[in-house]
């Protein structure tokens, strides 16, 4: 064979090398070793979700305001609790907005989203929800990775780790914050899964993914660039026989000259319709930034993004975290993300991407039934509520309860660790059998915790 | 060792003590362990079928759902369910399970609920599932193994645990290919499998091998030729030599240690204050890479980071700031900050503690024995607390304060120096602030005697002359201005000023009568009426200042006066000030700035009076010039508008917009204060709470060398010591008041009555004189008065205060006076020897504020001894903590290290923590452990994997080495050689399996995929560090300037492992976690990931611009020629380090002449530089 190939030679014979591998992987639990780590790979079981999208509310919304009513409050508002929160008694305080019932399955919600509401026959209300750190930094890190202090990798990681992307073009794991999110990179990193595993952070809407521009030379020039490069590569490979990963930076480096053509246009909302802006809350100052993190959002799974997560972080780095100042402060956060969730809910529901994309809504953990000083709540672990929405989920149900108070999950706890079992099973994996093994033992997201709640799957 | 000990014993309920507990912990199945890292998780085995099916399923619900009630602490039923004996024994009910009969297990009946038993657990909503239930019963059904057993015993003859053996590598027929005894091991490995070692790599190639090897640089051009020139047998040997004496070597292998640490820089540069952060710890970094420069035997390595604190001078004028340094290892310690339960934080650093040292040192998981013993090393819970007892005992914090807790530092001088440098400083702030006071107000007063002088010999005559002309102007024919001045011996400049005075508007009331007397004599009598009273004001105050230090201070020391009832404010129609004059006299008004407006005069009640205030209404703003006084005392009456927005500056020296600061009074709308004193970009805060009432208050501020306080209405309420001086940016040279907001347009809304600012901090005595006086002005008046009559000396009886003398003397005083001269030509009317000391003066000044800040370089270390007033203060054995949880405190274990590896009869830990005898039993020549793992480790970074591939774990979990007799004689030497690390690298490199090529045959591929038998060397990808200097390196754009603090722009050219790394990412680069650089925590080997964001840095990035525009630079100037051929052979060889081929030639020349692009070279090197074999290392 002459060492120097055509370029069409070079590009089938790196087609090739990636497809023998991708057929391998095709087979196998763990993550390829060589070649592209990224291509899609077929789950444990069929799956009910495809794509998954994660609305963060950092700071812990509060259950009794939201999703968990509690008439017992209202009726007992500023009485002594009967159970002391860190050792002190403290006094029940009444939610100041009222419950209503929405559409045909008449799941309450709190008048704090009623746009929301709208869509609650697509929503699993899980009330029950349990967690362990009752510290922002624990229970953020144990929410995204399932551990409190140490480092493991993501949620999203391990969802890359087990199904690679649909969509090579664009990274397949995106994590959008506009403001800063406590712990940073370690939210939504690969920890020891490989850096490839690792979300995109996009915190810049206007210029969200680095380095897809080449200001200097022209799209051709650059194409023949990448032609004469192949080849040089290819000259260095053929005395090189066998070696994946030389075949396999050639590839990276067509799917680079292919993301710079359609990651901007993925990322780029102008040509959303004025009606579609309106849904998404972006002709509103107060909705526009969660409203743009959630258009991209469906413009994202719409292209085969497999993990999409937003951060909530409209007023503050955790901006749920009412200590003070509930009314004002739930209201403003509501009122942020309700229109934008609902458009999003219902974009998503219109274009059949509901069926195939779980969207999950929460916080580390809720708020506690009493008062803090005269107006606030405070961190809650013990029972609080979540919800998902599409991707097999059940609609229109509640999952597990709380007591009267809203204090402790008493009906069917779900922890954390359980949430993640099923938001793995929903994407067809099995969590105690996605493993990594890194120094010398195998590690999974749920630990050796977890199991799925079947109750909640469509 | 019983079976019960071997039960993961993890993740049941905690029930006592933890903050939470009173939250009904007993009836959680999955208790919030708050904390508890009881993840440390159990690790998933790697396990058999059976023993798989056991731990996933069986053992999780046995803790979780069961062990809350039956386990060794509580009986229920008289049952434990923590290990198969006491299973198969069972309780009151009889054994628990029959192995085999599942129908006949009382276990499996109570779990399925059946109606003559007991349901387990009693609570219905915490049923198990059928599908657990029917784990049960298929365990049970196929004989309840409990596979711990099988571990324990495998462990006793685990290779690890056993001495290092020395056993000649067996024959080899190959006789011809070996060099030393390293490849008789692997070449014997591979004739057992009929393998043949690749032929030699060439040198070229060798040559960038061993160069990223044991520099992460790639050679240079002249390295290059030398080696190729040198013929001598040793060359490579004398290659390796200079290598490994080369300063970078450090900086390649120190990282390779910080790897193994999970070192960063900082943990966060956002959210932690920097007492709380480790920012200091570069110096640690810099420790290691001299470690490796100057081959610092391994054992002492070892000891240093360990116990470096402990290992100090007994003579205590003498300091090993070194090893201080070298604890920095353990300092920086990854644990959650600003955890409520502190004593859970002391916990969890001293967990991930024993798991580095575990990992690190023993390459063994030690820290899975937190809270059980560990699965499947001979590592019991009560080892894990023998070693816990010495890292409680040892301090990361100093105490468990609230909130953010600040980190453990040490000064890196002996105490005398720390002494004899904080006297210096001590010294130099003192005559800082005595100069800038001297200076600043020297001028000042040198002008104000000047002005008082003037007034004392000329006002008699020039005022008289003054009121002649003005009358004489009147006249039919009014004489010239020259002509007049020029008769009465008066200057016609003076005289003009003089006319100026008059005309004033509003005109001095003491003066309105001098000009509408008709009568001459009385006018003249007027006239001396004013004189008389003007030299009593005079001769008033020179008594006062000269009976009264008090006196003398305020007057002396006074820098700015404004009060709203002055009636010289001038207004425009609007009612907005123009002008705000400066009672001070000595400084220019306040005006607002160009574009803006002022206040508004209006009036106001105080205190059941009306009178004038200036009013902010958010937009309004006034500016006086003057730059901040470094030492001083601000008065000011004020209240904010209670619908003000928060934020909002009532006076202050700052820019928001440039970030620039010197002081901010920030009132909300609540009438909480909040003063900013910033020194040299440090902030102080003061913050104080609102008083009980709205409304009119006076503020005192004062800051200086005793620190700042904040008092209201004479009351103390606030007071933060660590402001001993306040700078602020040159350029800010006005004081501002109503405004700015922070960051936002928003100003001051509000109303401001007085404002007085001295620039020293004023002594009680003074600060109270003034307070009595302005709380007289504003809140004690029970009739209001005249705006003219009012004046700063109420207490100055024997003038006629009504007319307002002192007022017009303060004129007199002021830029207004007809004796004023502008601060530009004071000079000439100074006397020489003033000037020369003002001169003198401000020299000596500036040089003191140009001499570098005294700091005491400090670093973060640890000290000996638990956290003081925390339950672990001092230095205690640790109790086991029942499944890791600290409220649950069992038996007390001694101080001391793993029992399979302690020996026989170790000594006991007596005195201190025992770091030092944990050092001192790691580093025993005859340890099993600490040699193999790092030679292991040494070899992992030559040859990409190492001999044990899990190189932080050498337990049963681990892999087994490949060639274990190689990993022992290499131990061995390495411990003969007195932990020579250098003498290990020459060991690997002058060998025959390292200067192999990497090519390899087709055999050795397909029968050793993995490359465990090295038939041929592996191919490998630069690290992040290596990818990122190189491209600086052939560039020529590298500075090699070694340590110092990270930098944050990942475009300053210097090595990547000095480039900013941050536990949460926050403000990082994003190119090392682009190629796989560490992520924070303790790095076993590096992954070579291949993506296309990796791609799009290379072919898109500024930094590339910059690189090849800087190689494609080198590459013309280097050749001068113009010949593109011998440009690209050039190219070829700086960056790749060989000749280019025909093909490769004819393929530059292509891209070179491409008219489309406007710098084809700087594309074309870029393009080089984007090849795979650029990163790829045969």
């Amino acid at each position: 064979m002459s060492t120097d190939w055509s370029r069409r030679e070079i590009l089938r014979r790196a087609g090739a090398g990636f497809g023998a591998l991708a057929l391998s992987a095709l087979q196998a639990d763990a993550a390829p070793n060589a070649g592209n780590p990224l291509a899609a790979r077929r789950p444990h079981f069929p799956a009910r979700a495809k794509r998954v999208i994660f609305l963060f509310m950092p700071g812990g919304p509060s259950q009794v305001d939201t999703f968990d009513p509690k008439p017992r409050l209202a009726q007992d508002d500023g009485q002594p609790s009967p159970k002391l929160y860190l050792g002190q008694q403290r006094k029940l305080l009444a939610s100041p907005w009222k419950f209503q019932k929405h559409g045909q399955s008449g799941v309450e919600v709190s008048e704090l989203f009623p746009r929301t509401a709208t869509c609650i026959d697509d929503i699993c209300v899980i009330r029950s929800m349990v967690t362990d750190d009752p510290n922002h930094p624990g229970g953020c890190l144990l929410m995204n990775t399932g551990e409190r202090v140490f480092s493991r990798p993501s949620l999203g990681a391990w969802v890359m780790y087990g199904l690679g992307t649909e969509n090579q073009n664009l990274p397949g794991f995106i994590a959008i914050g506009p403001g800063p999110i406590i712990e940073g990179v370690r939210q939504y990193g690969s920890s020891f899964l490989p850096a490839s595993f690792q979300g995109t952070f996009v915190s810049n809407l206007a210029q969200p993914l680095r380095n897809l521009s080449s200001l200097q030379v022209s799209r051709d020039r650059q194409r023949r660039e990448l032609d004469a490069l192949a080849r040089l590569n290819a000259q260095h490979h053929a005395q090189r026989a066998a070696d994946d990963r030389l075949d396999a930076r050639m590839q990276a480096f067509e799917l680079a000259f292919r993301m710079q053509a359609e990651a901007p246009e993925a990322f780029d909302l102008a040509g959303e319709s004025a009606a579609t802006s309106r849904l998404y809350g972006l002709d509103q100052p107060k909705t526009e930034m969660f409203g743009r993190q959630c258009l991209l959002a469906r413009r994202l799974v719409e292209r085969g993004v497999r993990f999409v997560q937003l951060y909530h972080t409209t007023g503050g780095f955790q901006p749920w975290d009412q200590h003070s100042g509930l009314k004002t402060g739930h209201e403003n956060n509501a009122l942020a993300t309700d229109q934008p969730i609902a458009g999003l809910l219902r974009d998503l529901k219109t274009t059949g991407l509901l069926d195939e994309t779980l969207v999950i809504w929460g916080g580390e953990f809720g708020r506690t039934p009493t008062a803090e000083g005269k107006d606030g709540r405070d961190h809650h672990p013990f029972g609080f509520s979540i919800w998902l929405a599409g991707g097999g989920v059940r609609g229109g149900m509640v999952h597990g309860a709380t007591d009267e108070f809203g204090w402790d999950a008493v009906e069917q706890p779900v922890h954390v660790h359980d949430l993640h079992a099923t938001i793995l099973h929903l994407l067809g994996l099995d969590h105690e059998r996605l493993t990594y093994q890194f120094a010398g033992r195998d590690f999974r997201l749920t630990d050796v915790y977890g199991h799925v709640v079947r109750e909640i799957l469509a | 060792m019983s079976l019960r000990r071997l039960f993961c014993r993890h993740r049941a309920a905690r029930r006592s003590s933890c903050p939470l507990a009173d939250l009904r912990w007993a009836t959680r199945f999955r208790a919030v362990l708050a904390g508890i890292g009881l993840a440390i998780s159990c690790c998933i085995a790697r396990a058999e079928d059976s023993e798989r099916f056991f731990e996933t399923k069986i053992r999780p619900i046995l803790v979780e759902t069961c062990l809350p009630c039956h386990s060794d602490l509580k009986k229920s039923g008289g049952l434990r369910l923590d290990s198969l004996d006491a299973l198969l024994q069972g309780g009151a009910s009889g054994p628990a399970i029959i192995a085999g009969r599942p129908d006949e297990s009382l276990l499996i009946r109570a779990i399925q609920r059946q109606q003559d038993v007991s349901a387990m657990p009693p609570e219905q909503a915490r049923a198990l599932r059928p599908e657990q239930v029917a784990d049960f019963v298929n365990w049970i059904k196929a004989g309840a193994e409990w596979p711990a057993v099988a571990a324990r015993l495998e462990a006793a003859n685990h290779w690890a645990f056993a001495p290092l053996i020395d056993v000649a590598a067996p024959d080899v027929h190959d006789g011809a290919w070996l060099t030393s005894d390293i490849d008789h091991y692997i070449r014997s490995g591979q004739e057992v499998r009929h393998l043949n070692p690749a032929p030699a790599a060439d040198r070229r190639a060798l040559l960038r091998r061993v160069t990223f090897d044991l520099t992460g640089l790639p050679p240079t051009l002249a390295e290059m030729q030398e080696y190729l020139h040198n013929e001598t047998p040793d060359a490579i040997a004398q290659v390796v030599d200079r290598l490994l004496a080369s300063p970078a070597h450090g900086e390649r292998w120190g990282r390779h240690w910080l790897d193994v640490v999970r070192y960063a820089d900082a943990r966060d540069l956002i959210q932690l204050p920097a007492e709380s952060d480790f920012r200091e710890v570069w110096r640690y970094r810099d420790w290691v890479v001299q470690a490796f420069n100057r081959d610092l035997p391994y054992d002492d390595f070892v000891t240093r980071q360990l116990a470096g604190d402990l290992l100090q001078p007994s003579d205590p004028t003498r300091i090993d700031a070194e090893s201080l340094v070298a604890t920095g290892m353990l300092a920086i310690a990854d644990f959650v900050p600003g955890d409520v339960d502190k004593k859970q934080m002391i916990a969890d650093y001293v967990n991930d503690e024993i798991d580095l040292v575990g990992r690190a040192f023993l390459g063994l998981t030690l820290a899975c024995a937190r809270c059980h013993d560990h699965k499947f090393d001979p590592i019991s819970t009560e080892d894990y607390y023998a070693m816990a007892g010495i890292f409680f005992s040892t301090r990361v914090i100093p105490s468990p304060s609230a909130g953010n807790t600040p980190l453990v530092r040490a000064p890196l001088l002996a105490a005398a120096e720390i002494q004899a440098i904080n006297q210096q400083a001590q010294r130099d702030k003192e005559r800082i602030a005595e100069l800038t006071q001297i200076v600043q107000s020297a001028a000042d007063r040198e002008f104000r005697l000047y002005l008082e002088r003037r007034l004392n010999s000329s006002l008699s005559h020039d005022l008289p002359v003054a009121v002649a002309y003005l009358q004489a102007m009147r006249e039919p024919i009014p004489p010239t201005l020259d002509d007049f001045a020029a008769k009465h011996q008066l200057d016609a400049a003076t005289l003009e000023r003089w006319v100026q005075f008059f005309h004033q508007q509003p005109s001095p009331a003491a003066l309105s009568t001098l000009l509408t007397e008709a009568d001459r004599a009385a006018g003249a009598q007027r006239v001396a009426e004013v004189l008389k009273q003007l030299t009593l004001v005079a001769a008033e105050r020179r008594e006062r200042i000269a009976r009264d230090s008090v006196a003398e201070l305020l007057a002396t020391s006074e820098l700015l006066r404004f009060r709203s009832d002055d009636r010289l404010i001038a207004i425009d129609a609007a009612g907005k000030v123009t002008r705000w004059p400066d009672r001070a006299s000595l400084a220019a008004d306040a005006a607002p700035p160009a574009d803006t407006r002022g206040p508004m005069l209006a009036m106001a009640d105080i205190r059941g009076h009306s009178r004038p205030v200036l009013r902010f209404d958010g937009e309004a703003v006034l500016q006086a010039p003057r730059a901040v006084p470094p030492a001083g005392t601000l008065f000011i009456v004020f209240r904010t508008d209670p619908n003000a927005p928060s934020g909002t500056r009532i006076v202050g020296w700052e820019d928001s917009a440039a970030g620039q600061h010197g002081i901010g009074l920030m009132p909300d709308s609540a009438g909480g204060l909040h003063a900013i004193l910033r020194r040299a970009g440090a902030n102080g805060d003061i913050v104080a709470p609102a008083p009980a009432e709205s409304g009119f208050q006076l503020i005192t501020l004062t800051w200086g060398a005793e620190g700042a306080a904040l008092f209201r209405d004479g009351v103390q309420i606030g007071v933060n010591k660590s402001i001993d001086a306040v700078t602020s940016d040159p350029a800010i040279a006005a004081l501002r008041i109503g405004g700015p907001g922070s960051g936002s347009a928003q100003r001051f809304r509000g109303d401001l009555c007085e404002l007085r600012i001295y620039g020293s901090p004023l002594n009680e005595a003074a600060r109270v004189r003034v307070e009595t006086e302005i709380c007289a002005r504003w809140f004690e008046r029970t009739e209001d008065r005249s705006l003219a009559a009012s004046d700063a000396h109420p207490e100055a009886s024997s003038v006629s205060a009504e007319i307002g003398f002192h007022d017009l003397y303060d004129e007199l005083l002021s830029p207004r006076s007809p004796y004023w001269i502008g601060v530009e030509d004071r000079t000439s009317i100074l006397a020489q020897d003033v000037r020369d000391r003002l001169v003198a003066q401000r020299d000596e000044l500036e040089s003191l504020k140009k001499k570098p800040a005294a700091v005491i370089p400090q670093a973060v270390v640890v000290q000996d001894g638990g956290p003081v007033g925390s339950p672990f203060e001092g230095f205690h054995d640790a109790q086991v903590f029942l499944r890791g949880n600290p409220s649950t405190p069992g038996k007390t274990v001694p101080r001391g290290f793993p029992q399979v590896l302690a020996g026989p009869d170790p000594a006991p830990i007596t005195e201190g923590s025992g770091r030092r005898e944990l050092a001192r039993w790691l580093t025993r020549p005859n340890h099993p452990l600490t040699a193999r793992v790092m030679v292991n480790r040494i070899w992992q970074h030559h040859f990409g994997e190492g001999l044990v591939r899990t190189s932080t774990n050498f337990g049963l979990r681990g892999e087994p080495p490949s060639h274990p007799e190689l990993l022992d004689r290499l131990a061995r030497r390495f411990i003969d050689s007195g932990w020579s690390i250098k003498s290990m690298h020459r060991r690997i490199v002058l060998t025959r399996v390292y200067q192999q090529g990497s090519f390899g045959s087709d055999a050795s591929r397909a029968t050793d995929p993995d490359n465990r038998w090295l038939a041929r060397m592996p191919r490998r990808r630069l690290e992040a560090e290596a990818i990122r200097d190189s491209l600086l390196g052939v560039s020529g754009l590298l500075d090699t300037m070694p340590g110092g603090p990270g930098f944050l722009e990942v475009g300053v050219p210097r090595r990547t492992l000095y480039l900013m790394s941050v536990r949460t990412g926050s403000k990082t680069a994003d190119f090392p976690s682009l190629f796989d650089g560490p992520a924070g925590g303790i790095v076993e080997r590096r992954n070579q990931s291949i993506v296309a964001p990796q791609a799009l840095y290379l072919l898109n990035d500024p930094l590339l611009d910059d690189v090849s525009a800087s190689l494609a630079a080198r590459v013309t100037r280097e050749v001068p020629s113009s010949d593109n051929d011998e440009r690209i052979n050039y190219l070829y060889r700086l960056a790749l380090g060989r000749e280019p081929t025909a093909t490769e030639i004819a393929i530059g020349r292509q891209l070179i002449v491409d008219p489309d692009v406007q710098h084809p070279w700087t594309r074309y090197c870029r393009l080089i530089l984007c090849t795979n074999e650029f990163i790829y290392v045969d």
